[in-house]
């Protein structure tokens, strides 16, 4: 169902931002009318969606930071951005 | 502040009740205060530092029409530089494309649009001003050519029943992403335009019916958020996602109010910004305490397991429909006067013709 390609540049909508809560330690997704946890493993994944870094660089990117086997992450990052795109958090 | 207590996570700032259009479902209260009782830039700033600092991530600036305050960049400025996410709901009236984009580089998220009907006749009568729905149009094509995420929101009552689709195409058309369709909920101005305002029940029906096939007929395409009239439901909603517990409304005076309509209940006592901090009025104020949590409730909700699901459904409307505000909501099949649900709509003489309406207005 993706659009996805390895040389896609994902990044986050228009009105979507990712912060830390301080009040409650924790990491939100913030969107029109709606405000979603984001957990580590997420928030690792979506910080890295700046619209400049394919794909194929993000997942090599967390590759290198988490040294996991690189299909499994990529694997995590398309299940992830599949969700998002769907409900029009991340434009592909 | 006991251990249990959650900090809030939305506020809803009515910044002023002043306003160009006089819509008869107006969401404000019958009574308001006049712009010499607004609350000063300063004080505003102060609020929205405060609620940041109490937890809150998202503010919505409404009214009235928030644009009729000269200083909304100046608020939204200090809203972003709490990392608050602001949200400007708004009519569109007296805005310019200069003014979107001074908001827009003060951090202004989203904007939220309201239209009356998917045309321009039937959408300026029922805001009581000629020229709005054109305004809207162009209103609409500045904010997504700044690249601002639209959502437009619209109220389904008796003269626009028959266009809940068409304003769902509309809303597309106008570059929205996400559109509201709420059916009129019948307190305040609403109330009191009752006759006017209530469709049918067959309308009511079949403008459901269409807006949940469009739902999923549209999905992926725009994002249909769909209020339904109470009495289709079983069970009550949890309005406000329960009393004091997720969200809280500061009035144009600095009254903070749990939800917008909490003063229609007698008795309870508001606290104001301009003599207590946000935190203080969270923790303390007697109207936030008087039905947070599940203590106060009655049966059936006392030994219901879906007491925190729905928190004993809407305050308001158990006043107003089972005379008792700790009273289940009548929309619950579970309550005794559940009756009373259908007997309000059913009461109600519609009279024929062109519906006239008492229109909003301040004073």
């Amino acid at each position: 169902m993706t659009a996805l390609g390895p040389d896609s540049r994902p990044r986050l909508a228009p009105g979507v931002r990712l912060r830390h809560d301080g009040v409650r330690d924790a990491w939100v997704l913030l969107a029109p009318e709606t405000i979603i946890d984001a957990n580590p493993v997420a928030v690792e994944i979506i910080r890295r969606l700046t619209g400049d870094a394919t794909l194929a660089e993000v997942v090599d990117d967390l590759a290198g930071a988490f040294t996991a086997e690189r299909s499994l992450i990529e694997a995590d990052v398309r299940a992830l951005l599949d969700k998002m795109i769907g409900k029009g958090l991340v434009e592909p | 502040m006991s251990a249990a207590l959650q900090p809030p996570v939305g506020l809803l700032a009515e910044l002023t009740y002043r306003c160009p259009l006089g819509c008869p479902y107006c969401s404000n209260p019958i009574e308001m205060e006049g712009r010499d009782r607004e609350l000063d830039t300063a004080t505003w700033q102060r609020v929205f530092s405060e609620a940041a600092a109490l937890g809150v991530l998202q503010v919505h600036l409404s009214g009235g029409e928030p644009l009729a305050r000269r200083d909304l960049a100046d608020l939204v400025r200090r809203c972003a530089e709490e990392g608050l996410y602001t949200n400007l709901i708004t009519s569109g009236v007296g805005l310019t494309e200069a003014r979107l984009l001074e908001l827009k580089s003060a951090g202004l998220d989203h904007v939220q649009l309201s239209i009356q009907d998917a045309d321009a006749a039937g959408a300026d009568r029922i805001a009581g001003y000629r020229g709005a729905f054109e305004r809207k149009r162009e209103v609409a094509g500045w904010i997504t050519a700044a690249r601002l995420p639209l959502t437009v929101n619209a109220v389904i009552h008796r003269a626009n029943v028959h266009h809940a689709a068409a304003m769902v195409e509309l809303a597309m058309e106008l570059g929205a992403r996400r559109v509201e369709i709420a059916h009129a909920q019948y307190y305040g101005w609403a109330l009191r335009n009752r006759s006017a305002l209530m469709p049918s029940r067959e309308d009511a029906r079949a403008a459901v019916a269409e807006i949940e096939r469009l739902k999923t007929e549209l999905a992926g395409r725009i994002a249909i958020d769909h209020v339904i009239p109470d009495y289709y439901a079983k069970y009550p909603k949890a309005c406000m996602g329960g009393w004091a517990r997720r969200t809280f409304n500061v009035t144009p005076s600095g009254t903070v109010l749990p939800c917008h309509a909490a003063q229609t209940i007698p008795g309870l006592e508001f606290w104001s910004v301009r003599d207590h901090s946000l935190a203080e009025i969270w923790a303390d104020a007697p109207a936030f305490n008087a039905y947070r949590g599940t203590d106060w409730m009655q049966e059936p909700c006392r030994s219901c397991p879906r007491q925190t699901v729905d928190f004993g459904g809407c305050r308001c409307q158990a006043l107003a429909l089972a005379g008792d505000a700790s009273a289940t909501d009548p929309a619950c099949v579970l309550s005794p006067r559940h009756h009373v649900m259908a007997e309000a709509t059913e009461e109600i003489a519609l009279p024929a013709g062109e519906p006239v309406y008492e229109y909003r207005r301040l004073g």
